[in-house]
């Protein structure tokens, strides 16, 4: 990635991406499971600013930063989404390589997430021998929620950096990307706790941030961009507000989606207004390292499959 | 599939040291499927090979 491209230009080349991309039958729905955002630097929320918004709009990528490319397409309400963290070319790099705090964020978060998958796999998924072995594989104890955390929190340190905090990830069942499991990486302390493990047969979306800050994180007063769509249902008075409900119903479903993305942005900025205060639409705030630190992140949605490989998986 | 991260070419003087965390990023993320790839080769390749001898032989005794 370039230095200076603006934040707001490759969120808009990916979705175009997705759009000319070979799509399966017609009688399959298919959408975007996710927008395309693009999140520097110390950004932990995807970032999907709004070309109305001049000042955001005009946000350009520095050399060195890590930024976050995140993406997802959906066939017939199964989404997946993927997160990827690349670092913006520097004049200082010689012959490809990264030094200093830049590479140990990125060590980091790879052999954090790489450790994170693993975790991941239920006991004996993956069990070779007789079938006696395999029956004692299955019976291991799964790892705790907490043992889990601490594990990839030992990796991460080892590196200097720190765990974002509340770092989550997710089941994801048809038109879910939130479902009824999660598991939480450094809970923050009123919330996070685990609620069920995977299983065979399940798909997840697993998250890692790391930070080269404490890990704290906080939320900044810019305009929200990143909506979904809750089970909540509420009659809405404005008739803008019931315009824009319906586009986003249509469009995106319960899928997150950017306000870039609906017909009019500027109307969609009113529009939704209500449908927030309504608990209809669900907004993502802002939210960044409390220290303005450089955060890596990587989303990698899986499949837990008895008989699957790589090459199935895709 | 995309191609595999280059670890190589991020440059620390960090590492992870503790033993039971190695190991376990030593283990493998998915069952392999090079062996069984080619075994299911030969034998199509076998059973192809048999149908047409089976054929030749049908039609000279025709």
């Amino acid at each position: 990635m370039q230095r200076s491209t603006r934040a707001r230009k490759s969120p808009r080349v990916g979705d175009k991406i997705y759009e000319t991309e070979d799509r399966p039958a017609e009688s399959q729905q298919t959408g975007i499971s996710h927008p395309t955002t693009v999140s520097p630097s110390s950004y932990v929320t995807p970032y999907t600013p709004l070309s109305s918004d001049a000042e955001e709009a005009a946000t350009a990528l520095k050399a060195n930063e890590p930024v976050k490319v995140q993406l997802g397409a959906q066939i017939d309400g199964f989404g997946t989404i993927v997160c990827d963290t690349i670092l913006v070319k520097s004049d200082k790099t010689q012959h490809g390589e990264v030094s200093g705090r830049e590479a140990d964020l990125m060590l980091a978060t790879y052999y954090a997430n790489e450790l994170l998958l693993r975790l991941m796999i239920p006991p004996g998924l993956l069990a070779s021998g007789t079938g006696e072995e395999k029956k004692k594989a299955a019976a291991e104890k799964r790892p705790t929620q907490s043992k889990i955390s601490q594990m990839v929190e030992t990796v991460v340190k080892s590196y200097g950096c720190n765990v974002v905090e509340g770092t989550t990830s997710w089941l994801f069942e048809r038109n879910e990307i939130e479902g009824k499991k999660k598991i939480v990486l450094n809970p923050p302390d009123k919330e996070g706790k685990a609620e069920g493990s995977p299983e065979v047969g399940e798909v997840w979306g697993v998250e890692i941030g790391v930070s080269l800050g404490a890990g704290k994180v906080k939320t900044l007063d810019q305009r929200p961009t990143l909506h979904r769509r809750t089970t909540i249902t509420y009659q809405l008075k404005r008739p803008s507000s019931r315009q824009t409900l319906s586009e986003i119903v249509k469009k995106f479903g319960n899928f997150p989606f950017s306000l870039r993305q609906l017909d009019d942005e500027r109307a969609a900025k009113v529009g939704v207004v209500e449908c927030v205060r309504s608990n209809v639409l669900r907004q993502y705030e802002v939210v960044t390292d409390k220290d303005n630190a450089p955060v890596a992140r990587l989303l990698t949605t899986i499949g837990e499959f008895a008989c699957a490989t790589r090459d199935k998986l895709r | 599939m995309p191609p595999a991260v280059d670890v190589s070419r991020y440059k620390s003087d960090k590492k992870v040291t503790d033993d039971s965390i190695l190991k376990m990023l030593e283990q493998p993320t998915a069952k392999p499927t090079g062996a069984k790839g080619k075994n299911k080769k030969k034998k199509k390749k076998a059973a192809k090979k048999s149908t047409e001898e089976e054929e030749e032989e049908s039609s000279e005794e025709e």
